[in-house]
């Protein structure tokens, strides 16, 4: 068995309402899958749920990640195992710089102490690589960084923390052209250092230009609804969701789709 | 008489809050001497003074300073309370800082309290603030068992100022009872109070802060600020502000952000590997090191920061 992630019959819920619905997934080691949706359909509660957040709870289904079955494992343990989630919206950590958040949680992924002289060195050469000024490296981690800052020291972190799966929930969202190339710059780097497997959640295909996408998963209504290689990705991109979509089952208000159809009616 | 108890008006009786009895205390002060230091312009001030007090031990149950800061000197005492021996020690001990700061002159008191729970500590400080004058007060509280800190600054000067940091961190059955008087009486004077903690198991704590305007300070102006983090529900949080108002020329304020940790900041942190107690541990730093970084000298500020990460080892680091 060479399973990285695998997520058997996912269904979770929050506050009452079923968001997942039946979600397999399974990623091998070092593999690239892209999730795409409409707005609303459920990929960051997916992300979420990998992670564990306890908010999202869930009412069926297994993950297993590494062979060990996490669907109950603590947030913090299902990291140091080897998981990441890039947020679609980064926390500001009042206090805490930047350059601390991430030793510290380097030293508690290693159970070493790392030497401040080893550490600064590599920090900054990845701060370099990432166009990040070195000064952020004393900030306050997220504290009043722009939203491109903010994603990038996501991916920072990401190439500091080196796991196994990197989840990117929207990373290169709302970002300018040169920040989407910085951003999959990082994640190509990411992919050449690390080798670690991704789960891209994106709207574009620039971020993975430099990747090669092994699957494409379409997740509509809280249900994978088509798998493909690259190709999907562009298609969706040229003809939207449209064709996936069962509008009649579907009880997700948020969905972009069923909003247009709506407001054709 | 200690200024912990002195207070401009009646009001601590009515809310109940006033329940500090220092009575017992006068018995320490009798046995103590006052130390007399004098701060003159020019030179001389500027290295800080240390004062260290090594609670228990041989070191006598009270310790007594007057500072007399000359026109235009400026002058920096660093103390340290701290328990010499054994953790099974205890007692009552007294400091009492009686400051005057003529005109021009600027004192800063930095004090660090790391005392054992058997400690009842009391600590005092009041002064007189001359024309220009700015009396700067920075205090880091860390162990103890009860805790008294009484602070009554005489804005007697014009443009007078008075400037205080507390930053604390308090938890088994620390009881921190603070109580803040800026007195405004020189026309633009100015008081900045600004509190910065953070409360575990069943720690308690009241502060009172008092921003006392008086007929004549036209321009004054007072802040108090309190940020308080909570971590557990067994602490008991209390909040006195006080503004008097006798002069209409005057702008006096109040805040307070009293709270937990955000759960999506807890979630982000543990998203990275980080564990419960260890975020709990590194806020709490940081509320500490955001105070400490205020002190100008870095030998004092090198000791606080070892005190704060000296007795927490990560748990997987310890093999
Ligand atoms: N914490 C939450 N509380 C209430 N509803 C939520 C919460 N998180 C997500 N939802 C709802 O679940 C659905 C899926 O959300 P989400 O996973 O964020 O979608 P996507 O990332 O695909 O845009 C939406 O209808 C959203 O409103
Ligand atoms: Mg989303």
């Amino acid at each position: 068995m060479d399973d990285l992630l695998k997520i058997e019959g996912l269904k979770a819920k929050v506050e009452d309402t079923e968001i997942l619905n039946g979600i397999d997934l399974t990623i091998g080691r070092g593999e690239v899958h892209v999730i795409m949706g409409p707005n609303g359909a459920g990929k960051s509660t997916l992300g979420s749920c990998i992670i564990g957040d306890p908010r999202y709870v869930k009412t069926g289904g297994h993950i297993t990640f590494k062979g060990e079955d996490i669907t109950d494992a603590p947030t913090d343990k299902i990291a140091k195992m080897g998981v990441f989630l890039s947020f679609q919206n980064p926390i500001e950590v009042p206090g805490i710089t930047l350059a601390n958040f991430i030793r510290t949680a380097l030293e508690l992924k290693t159970g070493e102490r790392i030497r401040m002289w080893d550490f600064r060195k590599s920090l900054e050469a990845t701060m370099k690589l990432l166009g990040m000024d070195t000064s952020y490296a004393d900030r306050d981690l997220n504290v009043g960084f722009s939203g491109g800052e903010k994603k990038k020291a996501e991916i920072l972190q990401l190439l500091m923390l080196k796991p196994d799966l990197a989840i990117l929930d929207e990373t290169d969202s709302g970002l300018d052209v040169d920040a989407v190339h910085i951003v999959s710059k990082g994640v190509e780097e990411y992919k050449k250092q690390v080798g670690g497997a991704l789960l891209i959640i994106t709207h574009s295909t620039r971020i993975l230009e430099a990747l090669h996408v092994d699957k494409t998963h379409v997740l509509v209504d809280g249900r994978i609804v088509d798998h493909g290689d690259a190709g999907l990705v562009n298609e969706i991109n040229d003809n939207g969701f449209e064709r996936f979509i069962n509008c009649e089952n579907c009880k997700n208000d948020d969905c972009e789709v069923k909003k247009k159809l709506n407001d054709a009616k | 008489m200690l200024s912990n108890d002195h207070l401009p008006a009646r009001t601590w009786e009515w809310l109940k809050v006033n329940d500090i009895d220092l009575k017992d205390t006068n018995g320490l002060l009798a046995s103590a001497t006052v130390n007399e230091h004098n701060i003159p312009a020019g030179g001389a001030g500027e290295t800080p003074v240390y004062i260290d007090c090594k609670v228990g031990g041989t070191e006598s149950p009270a310790s007594l300073h007057n500072f007399n800061i000359e026109a235009g000197a400026s002058g920096t005492v660093i103390q340290f309370i701290t328990t010499d021996g054994g953790n099974d020690l205890s007692g009552d001990f007294v400091l009492q800082n009686r400051y005057h700061i003529a005109s021009g002159g600027s004192f800063t008191l930095i004090q660090v309290q790391n005392l054992n729970d058997g400690w009842k500590f009391y600590n005092d400080c009041s002064g007189v603030c001359d024309d220009g004058a700015t009396f700067r007060r920075i205090q880091i509280v860390l162990g103890g068992g009860y805790t008294y800190m009484g602070e009554f600054c005489d804005l007697t000067g014009e443009k007078s100022r008075f400037i205080c940091d507390i930053g604390y961190n308090i938890g088994g059955t620390h009881n921190l009872d603070m109580n803040y008087v800026a007195d405004h009486h020189g026309k633009n004077s100015g008081s900045d109070i600004h509190v910065s903690g953070v409360m575990s198991d069943h720690a308690s704590k009241i502060f009172r802060g008092t921003i006392d305007f008086h007929r004549g300070c036209a321009g004054a102006k007072g802040a108090e600020i309190e940020e308080v983090l909570l971590l557990d529900d067994t602490i008991e949080n209390k909040t006195v502000p006080l503004i008097l108002c006798d002069e209409e020329d005057v702008e006096g304020s109040h805040g307070a952000t009293i709270g937990r940790l955000d759960e999506n900041l807890i979630l982000y942190m543990k998203s990275r590997g980080i564990d419960e107690d260890e975020i709990y541990t590194m806020m709490a730093h940081a509320r500490i090191d955001s105070v400490a970084s205020l002190i100008p000298d870095m030998e004092a500020r090198d000791r606080v920061s070892e005190m704060i990460c000296g007795p927490i080892e990560r748990e997987c680091l310890r093999k």
